[in-house]
């Protein structure tokens, strides 16, 4: 992966990773604080619980941190994937077994974790997203990129079916999903500023 | 693994599908880990994708229904079940009044439908006593085929009309057929409704007739045959 974007990630989970072990309890916050909202989905998307997923996030850094606290990391430029593989084994673990043991969690731990209510795409509610959605598809001027999101997102048709169909190359299909993801983006995150937006007198 | 592989490779969507195979779901989910721009675009995904059900949900929801379905509607209504059963009320009458019909004109046709009886007519000085030529009436209906004997001349076609013996003044003709020819063994077929026979003695006169004959020259006798009719 040439991605420099990849190089500045090693060396910042590397130096994250040496500096919990050397006990620096801001560092724990920071990596705790830079990781938990991918783990947060990771986990969601997972366990299709909303409750659990959060359990087993405070468990993933229990684990983690205990290891990163005593020994560090054989690889600690691949703490994403370190901490990404404790999740997983943690949902996993919840599918197979129904009267799961829980780990004790810190409380200290708990209290580093931040809350989902940061997260603009976690606060927006489910009305709000349909009412943006049905903005966006009344604003593509095609009827064929309408039916491109409808038939991916709601028939779940493939993209090769959905290109023969409609007669449109891979590149435009790419792009009419592309575009649409971003502008709701975009709009999910105007919202919530609007929210936090305060008159002050 | 950039923004342009990403995009290219549909990761995002496959991701949400589940869809990328174990590799590739292992890098990619170290990559968004880590990258706060690539996981504003999985939860934007996510949204949207959630975001088109709810739409289409509420579209189909408000969609009107269909005349078809306006008229099941309108067939579960109390009106429509009052019609109905009047619907059915007369179409019963009806039948029933048509069957009556049925069964009258049955029996005015009676004989157009009844069973088929052929009886090879032989000379006879008189049926009256012989036993032969004695037709028996019975209790149904039924369509009497007599087959008379052309004779050795031939003729274009013949004629053979039926009169009723009395006891008393002139036969009466009852029936007589036109326009005959031989079929089946040369032999003419004279059909008599037994609705018009009763009990009594009978009598055939067959003639002949030749197509260059001028119109007054008249049918030529051939035969005379006797039958009789009893209950």
């Amino acid at each position: 992966m040439n991605d420099p974007g990849y190089s500045e990630e090693r060396q910042a989970a590397s130096l994250l990773v040496s500096r919990v072990k050397n006990g620096e309890p801001a560092a724990e916050a920071a990596m705790v604080e830079r990781y938990s909202r991918g783990l947060r989905f990771l986990l969601r998307r997972k366990t299709r619980d909303t409750h659990l997923s959060e359990d087993l996030l405070q468990e993933t850094w229990a684990i983690a941190l205990v290891k990163i606290r005593a020994d560090g990391l054989d690889n600690p430029g691949r703490l994403a994937g370190y901490l990404s593989g404790i999740a997983n084994n943690l949902a996993l673990g919840e599918a197979r077994r129904a009267g799961r043991q829980r780990t004790t969690v810190n409380s200290d731990i708990v209290d580093l974790i931040p809350d989902s209510s940061s997260n603009p795409f976690r606060t927006v509610s489910r009305a709000e997203v349909c009412i943006e959605v049905r903005k966006l598809l009344d604003k593509l001027k095609k009827e064929r990129d309408r039916e491109i999101l409808k038939r991916f997102y709601v028939w779940e048709e493939d993209k090769e079916s959905i290109c023969r169909r409609l007669g449109v190359d891979g590149v435009h299909f790419n792009r009419v999903l592309f575009r649409a993801r971003q502008r709701l983006k975009s709009a999910i995150e105007a919202s919530d500023r609007r929210k936090h937006f305060k008159v002050v007198s | 693994m950039d923004e342009k592989y990403t995009n290219e490779n549909m990761l995002i969507e496959r991701y949400l599908e589940g869809a990328l195979s174990i590799e590739e779901q292992q890098a990619f989910e170290e990559q968004f880990l880590s990258s706060g721009e690539l996981l504003d675009q999985l939860e934007a995904a996510e949204r949207l994708q959630q975001g088109m059900h709810d739409v289409m949900a509420v579209q189909k929801a408000h969609i009107p229904e269909k005349a078809t379905s306006r008229v099941a509607a309108f067939m579960r209504t109390p009106h429509y079940a009052i019609a109905a059963s009047i619907l059915v009320l007369f179409a019963v009458g009806l039948s029933g009044a048509l069957m009556q019909e049925n069964a009258r004109l049955t029996e005015i046709n009676t004989d157009r439908v009844v069973p088929t009886e052929i009886i090879p007519l032989v000379t006879v000085r008189s049926a009256s006593d012989s036993g032969l030529n004695t037709l028996v009436l019975g209790d149904s209906a039924r369509q009497f085929v007599m087959m008379l004997d052309p004779g050795f001349e031939s003729f274009s076609h013949y004629r053979a009309t039926v009169y009723q013996l009395k006891r008393t003044g002139k036969p009466a003709m009852l029936w007589q057929v036109d326009e005959m020819l031989p079929g089946y063994e040369d032999m003419l077929a004279l059909a008599v409704p037994s609705s018009f026979l009763e009990p009594g003695d009978y009598q055939i006169q067959l003639e002949g007739w030749q197509d260059e004959w001028p119109t007054d020259h008249g049918f030529e006798p051939i035969d005379t045959k006797s039958f009789k009719i009893t209950k």
